[in-house]
């Protein structure tokens, strides 16, 4: 079975989380039986395990970051082509291109030209599809 | 010579009504409206999901201050090396998540765009070049029709087959990307305000122990806990419900990219309007614990 490295760290936070709490459960639950200098050490111990947790659970973002980040690129493209697109697609109506190519079809159509509208009808595609660049 | 023209008419009529009806079919494919609506709420909710991100960092520093006790009021926040990664490492969430927001948000703009402004423009050149060839009144303004509705046609082919291509070719990467902003705010984060909570109880039950018997303190430190409890409360609703939508929208995406070939509006309609809804519904729980 494959090791999952976003499990295990958070696996371990929890574990290092809960020693901690435990520990300091401990210390409040014998507050008046344990001396100021063993409070004290037994303070700094829960704390030293919740810097672990704490670490542990930058770990398991740091996996997941890890994780994702070879499909940023990807819908990184994808957003650039939706753009381009839009631009694309603000460009033709800005342009008289696809008006002409509708204008000339529904000439032929009108006109009953059959030779002429296959031409036309690419001629309107062409004007809506981008130039392809060498 | 009556014959020739009375074919040339028939065919003209049988052209027109082909062309027509296969325009129309394609017009009748208006998904981009209920893609936009989806596109929009994803945007929504992975913006409300800034918060959580800011908010690792705080919550790591936040729950170090409890190691001060209370009434030592420090003027500077604990530095942990600790904090600072998970702060670099929620950078980096917020960094993907608005990345895919980004290309939610062009996708809505994409099938937001209206075709019918290119239909305006090619009826207003018809109407010039009908005038030029001085045709009859009828035959102008069926050229000025039809001329704006094979440019509307032609350009929402266009437009939908951009989409359906952007859709289907990223759906698995974006999957990916859901899952792992909603593991870590959902599970990574949700432990971290568990853990901040914890630390805050043991804050309090610590100062409550020094001053025993003291009713005043407890009155004000019950007061401030039960403050602090809904704010964590709000917090963790907020982490899951964060987590819940980008479920949610991870499943309407897959279904989009699935049903994206096809882009019948009725049925995508049907298909994305309960996502979209469950996301707008979810987006308050998720602003609610920060502002």
């Amino acid at each position: 079975m494959p090791i999952d490295p976003v499990k295990q760290a958070e696996e371990l936070a929890q574990i290092f989380f809960g020693l901690s709490n435990a520990t300091d459960d401990f210390r409040l639950h014998n507050f008046n039986a344990l001396s100021a200098a063993r409070q004290q050490q037994l303070k700094e111990q829960a704390q030293a395990l919740d810097t672990r947790g704490q670490q542990c659970t930058a770990d398991a973002l740091g996996a997941i970051l890890q994780g994702i980040q070879p499909h940023l690129a990807d819908i990184k493209q994808a957003t650039k082509d939706a753009q381009d697109a839009l631009a694309h697609l603000n460009d033709v109506v800005k342009g008289l291109a696809i008006v002409d190519a509708a204008v000339a079809l529904v000439g032929s159509i009108m006109a009953g030209d059959m030779g002429s509208i296959a031409d036309n009808v690419r001629g309107l595609f062409e004007a809506i599809s981008p130039t392809e660049k060498s | 010579m009556r014959f020739i023209t009375r074919n040339r008419t028939r065919k003209q009529a049988a052209l027109a009504t082909v062309l027509v009806l296969v325009l129309a079919l394609l017009l009748s494919c208006n998904a981009p409206d209920s893609v936009a609506k989806f596109c929009s709420s994803a945007v929504v909710t992975l913006k409300a999901g800034d918060a959580l991100f800011d908010d690792m960092k705080a919550s790591c520093i936040r729950e170090a201050q409890t190691r001060e006790p209370l009434g030592a009021f420090p003027v500077s926040d604990p530095n942990s090396a600790a904090c600072d990664d998970i702060g670099k490492q929620a950078e980096g969430l917020e960094a993907a998540s608005k990345l895919v927001s980004k290309y939610f948000g062009a996708l809505n703009d994409l099938a937001s765009f209206g075709t019918s402004k290119a239909g305006d423009g090619a009826k207003d050149q018809a109407a010039k070049a009908s005038a030029q060839a001085k045709l009859s009144a009828a035959r102008q303004q069926a050229l000025e029709s039809v001329a704006g509705f094979l440019a509307r046609a032609a350009m929402s082919g266009y437009q939908q087959k951009r989409l359906t291509d952007d859709i289907v070719k990223v759906h698995e990467d974006i999957k990916i990307v859901l899952d792992g902003l909603g593991e870590a705010a959902g599970v990574v984060y949700l432990h971290q305000l568990q853990d901040e909570e914890q630390k805050t109880a043991t804050r309090y039950k610590e100062f409550l122990l020094e001053h025993q018997g003291n009713a005043d303190v407890i009155l004000v430190l019950d007061s401030r806990w039960q403050s602090d409890r809904a704010s964590f409360a709000a917090k963790q609703k907020a982490a899951l419900s964060y987590r819940a939508a980008l479920d949610t929208l991870a499943k309407g995406n897959e279904e989009l990219a699935a049903h994206a070939r096809s882009f019948k509006a009725s049925e995508l309609s049907g298909l994305l309007s309960p996502y979209a809804a469950q996301l707008e519904s979810l987006a308050p729980a998720i602003q609610k614990a920060f502002f």
